[in-house]
């Protein structure tokens, strides 16, 4: 018989040096963001056949494996496309509300469509008033420069998405480029009969960020690849990538596959493309409705009244929307219609554009200011519900990320504990050497003599 | 399920960002005095604040609108009590030059005061509301009688001088009754040539003159028409002022609702604020302390020796 006792144990040191060194590399890579706690599958060795029967030929370390839970991945990317997409609909939203400015008051839209109109009002008591004529004018200015500033600032934010779609877009086509160059490491390292495990956790960080900026579907291939999809085309596929490219129709904004191809798009580039295709141009269509009213309505009662001349009323602004809604040049105080009749003591004209303030321009429409609070409740709303969508998307992305780190990342304690068991068994496994050398040497020096 | 040191301290950052991020917003909420920060903070809410800010600055137009015409009716009451009094002065003359023991230099001084009384009322009539070139009687013109060729005229137009009291009403300031504004109606000059009250104190005072008994008489009926249509206008005056009062004490109850209700849907209510503050300092305290405690908590390997 050959004495296995020996190679069974150092087998034993051999398997457990393994097995404390994956520990350890746990222990070092506990705050490692995307580390994947890392097993060591020990497994009896390969028994000899004999008499009385097979006696088993000690333990080996057949591999390293990662303890990664793909349910938990599929959950976090799912939440995290969701929570991708809110939180940035809900930026671009929240900044869209400072667009508009304070609620009333001075220096508000409502503010100023409230001084104007009572300015009107305040020159129908003396419509020949210059003073109360200039008025009117100023107010006018007023309302049309903030009308203006904030139109303004909504496309500075429409060009501020803008700009960020193609930075993201620029991100996601590094990062596809970066699994894709991971796939080919992967690929050979397991074709030379390795466990990747670090690189594994690196893709695995990457196809996190690409779900969470487009909102990707994942296909993971038998050679260990993984391919990402953006609706049914490829983003990526084991080695080679299709980039994204962000294009403009117009206004709208695109983000498709170079070549043409459709990527249905999710995540925060999602989010960013329905915020700029959908909600900032209807924020913009209000405020272009609220300008024309008032150009129409303005323009129309000056047609209808006489100016302190009792020359007919000029139109008093230029333009057709908010961002070319102009005080005419060609008014001045004088030119302000307060006359029905041409008699300059008659403030009628403007007492009815003073009355602008409740009832609305046109018969069975919304007043002007109706038209403010209308914009105000939308841009208002649809913030406030986009914020609760993103803070509720993130709260559920946070449990996701908490209960996938409790099974894939690294405890401590748990580590510890497996320490001390490898650490036993590497004593214990001593021990048996040291049996086995006695025994020998029973056998080889004490029966010789 | 373990607790892994990602888990742990991951979530330990989202609670305390968390708290932060509440107290931060009740900070400013308390600071600026104003719960709506944003439109998205109550989203219908801020939309009847708008609504309200507008009506309340339409309710203030309404008031300076009402409080010009109570100016204006004023002027006007008072002119036509002045107007009144003239009447009644000539209406005495005439009465005197019929039963007086007459001689032809009485007759004469009568008449020059008669006449003297028609300036006055003429000045009256041309008078304006206090603001230059805004006739009380003259509609939109600047004057409403005048002499042309010898024969009194009404120079003025029917101008309505309208004013909005309040959001459904707007009165006519120099509407001095049977509908039509201005003088005209009011002077007699729609009654016919030489019916105006200023031809017919020209005919007494020559009737007065020439001790014309029957013409005296004739042009006192005339002139008493007259000086009921004033005395009317005076009532209609009066139920217009009494109207813009009775709209002004409606304006300000309801200015009064709407920046109750403007109060409650804007302002922060402190005392909740402050008291939610505490809360969230106390949240914020208790995360502190647990993060630092969680931060120096042993594991097993301190143990193992």
């Amino acid at each position: 018989m050959g004495f296995q006792a020996l190679s069974i144990g150092a087998s034993a040191l051999e398997a457990m040096q393994t097995a404390v060194e994956t520990v350890s590399h746990n222990v070092a890579n506990a705050a490692t963001p995307g580390y994947t706690r890392q097993v060591t599958q020990l497994a009896p060795a390969y028994p000899t056949n004999g008499v009385p029967g097979a006696i088993g030929g000690g333990v080996t370390a057949i591999s390293i494996t990662r303890a990664r839970d793909a349910l938990a991945d599929v959950t976090w990317r799912s939440e995290a496309a969701t929570a991708g997409a809110a939180s940035a609909r809900s930026t671009v939203l929240n900044d869209a509300q400072s667009a508009i400015g304070a609620l009333s008051g001075p220096g508000s839209l409502s503010g100023d469509l409230s001084s104007f109109l009572s300015s009107w009002n305040a020159l129908s008591l003396n419509p020949s008033d210059t003073a109360a004529r200039s008025v009117v004018l100023q107010d006018a200015r007023q309302l049309a420069d903030d009308v203006n500033s904030a139109s303004a600032q909504l496309a500075t934010l429409g060009d501020d998405v803008r700009t960020q779609v193609s930075a993201t877009v620029d991100q996601v086509n590094q990062l596809a480029t970066q699994a894709a160059n991971l796939n080919k490491q992967i690929v050979a390292a397991r074709n030379a009969g390795q466990n990747p495990n670090d690189l594994q956790d690196q893709r695995d960080n990457v196809l996190d960020q690409l779900s969470q900026l487009t909102g990707a579907t994942l296909h993971a291939n038998q050679d260990g690849s993984v391919d990402v999809f953006l609706g049914t085309e490829s983003l990526v596929r084991g080695v080679t990538t299709v980039p994204l490219v962000a294009t403009a129709n117009g206004a709208t904004l695109g983000v498709g596959f170079t070549g043409g191809a459709t990527a249905t798009i999710g995540g925060s580039l999602g989010g960013y493309v329905s915020a700029a295709n959908s909600d900032l141009p209807s924020f913009s269509a209000q405020l272009d409705n609220f300008a024309s009213s008032v150009i129409s309505a303005l323009n129309a009662a000056q047609g209808a009244g006489f100016d302190l001349t009792g020359a007919a009323g000029q139109p008093l602004f230029t333009g057709t929307t908010a961002a070319t809604m102009q005080v005419s040049g060609a008014i001045t105080a004088s030119g302000i219609a307060a006359s029905a009749t041409g008699a300059a003591n008659d403030g009628n004209n403007a007492l009815a554009v003073a009355a602008l303030a409740s009832t609305p321009p046109v018969p069975g429409g919304q007043t002007l200011n109706s038209q403010i609070a209308g914009l105000i409740g939308t841009i208002g709303s649809s913030a406030g519900g986009a914020t609760a969508t993103a803070t509720a998307a993130s709260t559920a992305l946070q449990s996701a990320t908490a209960a996938r780190s409790a099974r894939d990342g690294v405890d401590v304690n748990q580590e510890s504990v497996d320490l001390l068991q490898y650490q036993q068994a590497y004593s214990a496994a001593a021990q048996v050497i040291a049996t086995a050398n006695s025994m020998l040497d029973t056998l080889i020096n004490k029966m010789g003599a | 399920m373990s607790v892994t040191s990602s888990s742990l301290f991951g979530s330990l950052a989202a609670d305390l960002a968390g708290s932060n991020t509440l107290i931060a917003k009740l900070q400013q909420q308390i600071a600026s005095g104003s719960r709506l920060q944003q439109p998205s903070d109550d989203p219908v809410g801020a939309a009847q604040a708008v609504r309200l800010s507008s009506a309340q600055s339409a309710i203030s137009s309404y008031q300076a609108s009402g409080t010009d015409a109570t100016r204006f009716l004023g002027v006007a009451d008072s002119t036509l009590g002045s107007m009144d009094t003239v009447l009644q002065r000539v209406s005495q003359l005439a009465t005197s030059a019929v039963n007086g023991t007459a001689n032809a230099t009485s007759d004469g001084a009568l008449a020059a005061e008669i006449t003297s009384l028609r300036d006055q009322l003429v000045s009256l009539a041309n008078a304006d509301s206090g603001i230059p070139g805004q006739s009380l009687f003259g509609g939109f013109s600047a004057t409403a009688v005048a002499q042309v060729g010898g024969t009194w005229t009404y120079a003025g137009d029917n101008g309505a001088v309208n004013r909005q009291i309040d959001a459904t009403t707007a009165i006519s300031v120099n509407d001095y009754g049977s509908g039509v504004t201005g003088g005209a109606d009011l002077f007699g000059f729609t009654a016919g040539p030489g019916n105006d009250v200023f031809s017919v104190l020209d005919q007494l005072a020559s009737a007065v003159s020439a001790g014309n008994t029957t013409a005296i008489n004739a042009a006192q009926s005339t002139l008493s028409a007259r000086s009921g249509a004033i005395l009317a206008a005076r009532g209609v005056v009066g139920a217009q002022e009494a109207r813009v009062t009775s709209t002004q004490s409606v304006l300000a109850v309801v200015q009064n609702d709407n920046a109750a209700q403007l109060s409650s849907l804007q302002d922060t209510d402190v005392a909740q604020a402050a008291l939610q503050l505490s809360q969230a300092q106390t949240g914020y305290q208790a995360a502190l302390s647990v993060a630092a405690r969680v931060g120096s908590l042993p594991s097993l390997a301190d143990f193992l020796r």
